[in-house]
């Protein structure tokens, strides 16, 4: 794995993002109404005098000892906005994956199992519809519908249960209609396998058929999605926050660029970059788990 | 004694997009008790469907049973319930197939697939059920059996996969074997080696197999009866000696004289000078499934063929004694005079 | 954001029949069939949009504001009192140009890299590889958001946001084919006649990756029309007055209890646009695999 220059790869990016900013820098950072002195103060204090590698380097060290720097806006760490805000990003997000998984992969083992049926039909045209709908969308329509008009839920807020509910299944359609559509033709493809003839002409049910001898192998490309639809998901979190007044870090991030707090900016998109790097590495471990053939490959090579 | 297995008037047919293509059309034969019987025929002649057809596995759809009788002892195979039909797959009846590469599954070991089949049929303990997977290697001579439970397919070779696969077939005391091209995807040398296992465990265990193969070097060496099919049709059934030695279908003719004999030697086959003879390979190739010719299927490539043969499927015709044909040439004693005259038959 | 897997055949194939070819395959896929028709529906309001718009989109009447759906205004009027379904034709326009640009903008960039890093390999596909990695680490919206930030709002960064978002995937999609037409025979051939690297990418290697890159277009065009109506509606894209689908959303939201006819309708031709592409995307990933064209 190449996590390591991956992770620093994204750094330098993140780092030229800010310095890529039309325009003074330190202006950018002090504010639309900062005096000339209070300019030079954040010039100073962010080494913007300083040439370029020397301020990556300081960029780093501040980094790897955890210090992101001070929000613009609130003048707290950037880090404790951060640590504050992360966990219900990842709430939402796990919620979400977990519903979307669980409704994704059993429909989409239903549907390959009883191919055509009225199932399998129905269940595919949601899936497409699921796919191309946008998601604040859906998450208004949901507002409108539970907590407009049945007053069964609540529109927006954190706290208990009931409001995770719609920001979780909002977020977790598009994920749950991808994985349904992925389980079912990765399904039909293991179904037509010699080894699952093998499994029939042993005297096995159809039951332990599909769910032991087929299922494994068919969950292989699932899990790649898995680890793909969790990045997905982090960045459908900054539209369902807005819409939920969430106050998870993708809120935090379409603030901070509306009120141009780099900060916190540059923050956010390193710490969701790092998840990335670390989901990915999560999705390799998953999947030579799964498949046996994986650890032989690594062993014999690559 | 009665036989172990009486397939009567098989008929199996696919349903496709573009039509249906009967894949075994009227097929009958018998395998004795301790009986191999070998079933030739070139690819798409419909011989493995026939023996998916015995255990109810081809996928339905597009594939249909639609006619006929698989007596099994007392029972008729098509005529039981899909719990019933399991408890005899794997168990009374098994399988091993062409592809043992992909024949196993990927993600289980190997002792599980086993144990797997072995505690599904009969009431043994983890443990008891162990010990019985690791005699089965054995037996199939797979050295390091007790390692090799907890071993990936992946890392056997073809060879080694197959003999896994063998054990796993006889791991419940099959009364037939069903072996599906069992050999191809394997070397020369491996698949002489395979053979000889078969040819042991035959020998030791005593069950019945039902052997498919185009390769009739391979029926030579392991059969002791051979059906031959063309284009879903049984064409001709001897038992192996009469069949190489006085192959009476022009289509077997052809298909033992297109054998390519690299060995002189090859003391698997009679030596009988008759059968040195090359006759040429059969001209053209088999026809499209979906547009059947009339008649016999073989009319179209056969050097003898006659006005009657694009009509009329011929009948079974009884030579002597477990020698079956279905040829105008052998309708009867006088049947190339009476086919010489076809409006006398329609 | 979707992957296409398609290996390009073996040899070079005549243009017209194979087109053709690829076309009766289409109509013939009654979903794909589908998707023609609503792109087909969506390209031609657009490009008509003066003609079908009743009304003025920008015109405000702050004396009829938030009607519901009426004879006068099919869809209702929106806080400004301004026609919505005018609004939204000339949203169509905007949308379909998001698409079309930023996946040109994606292709143009993409593929010269995938192109040249597969075809020369080495040290430059490696560090190319590297840095397409760290891209695709990151969700095309988050991107787009990030490009978004440094650019500045409105429609054309919102074009060149998601152009940019794109190019990892076109990159990584192109780089896959060529390095498996790149073992071809008849590039062995082009190489021994002395044909100039140049002259074999552009002749022989990238006229083959042209099925994949095809599908995935259609693809792309739909994720960047979302996308795009993701930034508008986070205040990052279009800005006031345009008549952007996903701001006229953002600005009805407001008013969702009272008049919903504002976010419900714009979402709903949104969903329809990016279904449309999506099932021709499907239909032609069928249509040019060999596979599945028995």
């Amino acid at each position: 794995m190449l996590t390591i220059p991956v992770v620093i790869g994204v750094s330098i990016i993140v780092f030229a993002i800010i310095r890529m900013i039309p325009g003074d820098p330190a202006r950018a950072m002090a504010g639309v109404n900062a005096t000339p002195e209070f300019i030079e103060q954040v010039r100073v204090r962010h080494a913007l005098d300083q040439p370029l590698h020397v301020q990556y380097g300081r960029f780093m060290v501040n980094l790897v000892q955890g210090d992101l720097g001070r929000s613009i806006f609130s003048g707290r760490p950037v880090t404790t906005e951060i640590g504050e805000r992360f966990p219900r990003t990842l709430l939402l997000a796990t919620v979400a994956l977990v519903i979307a998984t669980i409704i994704g992969v059993s429909a989409g083992i239903v549907s390959a199992t009883k191919r055509n049926s009225v199932f399998d039909n129905a269940s595919m045209l949601v899936a497409l519809v699921g796919v191309a709908a946008p998601v604040f969308w859906m998450a208004l329509m949901l507002q409108l519908l539970f907590a407009v008009q049945l007053r069964w839920l609540p529109a927006t807020g954190i706290g208990a249960v009931r409001h995770l509910v719609l920001p979780s299944i909002t977020l977790g359609t598009a994920s749950a209609a991808l994985m349904a559509r992925i389980t079912r033709s990765s399904m039909l493809d293991v179904l037509r396998q010699d080894y699952i003839t093998t499994a029939r002409s042993k005297g096995l049910g159809e039951r332990i058929v599909v769910y032991k001898h087929a299922l494994k192998n068919a969950l292989i490309p699932v899990v790649t999605v898995l680890g793909l639809q969790f990045g997905i998901l982090l960045g459908g979190a900054v539209l369902t926050e807005t819409v939920f007044a969430w106050p998870g870090v993708g809120r935090l991030l379409v603030d901070a660029i509306l009120r141009r707090d780099y900060p916190i900016v540059q923050g956010t998109v390193m710490l969701l970059a790092f998840l990335f790097v670390i989901i990915n590495l999560v999705v390799d471990i998953a999947y030579a788990f799964l498949d046996p053939r994986v650890h032989y490959r690594s062993e014999s090579g690559e | 004694m009665e036989p172990l297995v009486e397939i009567r008037n098989l008929r199996t047919s696919f349903r496709t997009e573009d039509g249906t293509v009967r894949a075994v059309d009227d097929v009958s034969f018998d395998i004795g008790r301790g009986e191999v019987v070998g079933l030739v025929g070139e690819s798409g002649c419909g011989k493995t469907a026939v023996s998916l057809s015995i255990l109810q596995l081809l996928p339905t759809p597009p594939a249909v049973i639609e006619g006929g009788e698989i007596r099994f002892g007392s029972r008729d195979l098509l005529k039981l319930s899909g719990e019933e039909i399991r408890r005899i797959r794997g168990n009374e009846i098994a399988m091993i197939f062409q592809e043992p590469m992909t024949s196993l599954n990927p993600v289980y070991t190997i002792g599980d697939q086993l144990m797997e089949t072995i505690q599904l049929h009969q009431r043994l303990d983890t443990h008891a059920a162990r010990a019985r997977a690791i005699e089965m290697l054995k037996l199939v001579g797979i050295p390091r059996a007790d390692e090799v439970m907890g071993e990936y397919p992946h890392r056997f070779s073809g060879g080694m996969r197959q003999r896994a696969m063998i054990a796993m077939a006889l791991s419940c005391d099959p009364k037939l074997l069903i072996a599906d091209e069992p050999t191809t995807a394997l070397d020369v040398t491996i698949q002489a080696q395979i053979l000889e296992l078969m040819h042991e465990l035959r020998e030791r265990i005593g069950m019945s197999i039902l052997f498919i193969t185009h390769d009739l070097s391979v029926i030579a060496e392991m059969a002791d009866r051979v059906v031959v099919m063309y284009s879903g049709k049984l064409v001709e059934q001897a038992d192996v000696q009469t069949l190489f030695l006085s192959p009476e279908h022009p289509y077997t003719k052809g298909l033992i004289g297109s054998r390519p004999s690299i060995d002189e030697d090859d003391s698997a086959v009679p030596a009988e000078p008759g059968l040195r003879r090359r006759l040429p390979f059969i001209r053209g190739s088999v026809p499209n499934p979906l547009h059947m010719p009339g008649g016999c299927p073989f009319h179209p490539r056969c050097d003898y063929a006659m006005p009657v043969c694009g009509t009329e499927m011929p009948p079974r015709t009884e030579l002597r004694e477990g020698h079956d044909v279905r040829c105008w040439l052998h309708e009867s004693p006088d049947s190339v005079a009476r086919a010489d005259e076809p409006e006398v038959r329609s | 954001m979707r992957n296409v897997d398609l290996t390009a055949e073996g040899m070079p194939r005549k243009k017209t029949s194979e087109l053709r070819e690829v076309f009766r395959h289409l109509v013939r896929n009654r979903a794909a069939v589908v998707g023609l028709t609503i792109i087909g529906l969506f390209v031609v309001v657009s490009v008509f949009a003066p003609v079908f718009a009743t009304h003025d989109p920008l015109a405000a009447n702050l004396g009829n504001r938030l009607q519901p759906p009426s004879r006068e205004h099919l869809l209702g009027t929106d806080e400004l009192g301004r026609d919505l379904l005018s609004r939204m034709f000339y949203g169509g326009r905007i949308s379909l140009n998001i698409g079309i640009i930023s996946v040109l903008i994606g292709v143009l960039i993409g593929v010269p890299i995938g192109a040249v890093s597969g075809y020369f390999g080495g040290k430059l596909d490696i560090i190319t590889q590297r840095f397409i990695d760290i891209m695709i680490a990151f969700p095309g919206i988050l991107l787009a958001i990030v490009v978004v930030t440094v650019l500045g709002v409105g429609v054309e960064n919102v074009m060149i946001a998601t152009g940019i978002a794109s190019v990892p995937i076109y990159a990584r999609l192109v780089r896959g084919s060529v390095l498996s037409i790149k073992e071809q025979s008849y590039v062995a051939a082009a190489r021994a006649a002395g044909l100039g690297d140049v002259r074999i990418i552009f002749r022989q290697i990238l006229p083959n990756c042209l099925a994949p890159i095809i599908v995935q277009s259609t693809f792309q065009i739909a994720t960047s029309i979302l996308w795009a109506a993701g930034l508008g509606f986070l205040g990052l894209g279009a800005q006031a007055p345009t008549p952007e689908w996903g701001a006229i959303l953002s600005n009805g939201r407001a008013y969702i209890r009272t008049a919903h006819h504002l976010t419900t309708y714009p979402g709903l031709a949104i969903l329809l646009m990016v279904l449309g592409f999506n099932l021709v995307g499907d239909g032609l990933r069928d249509a040019l695999d060999p596979k599945t064209r028995s």
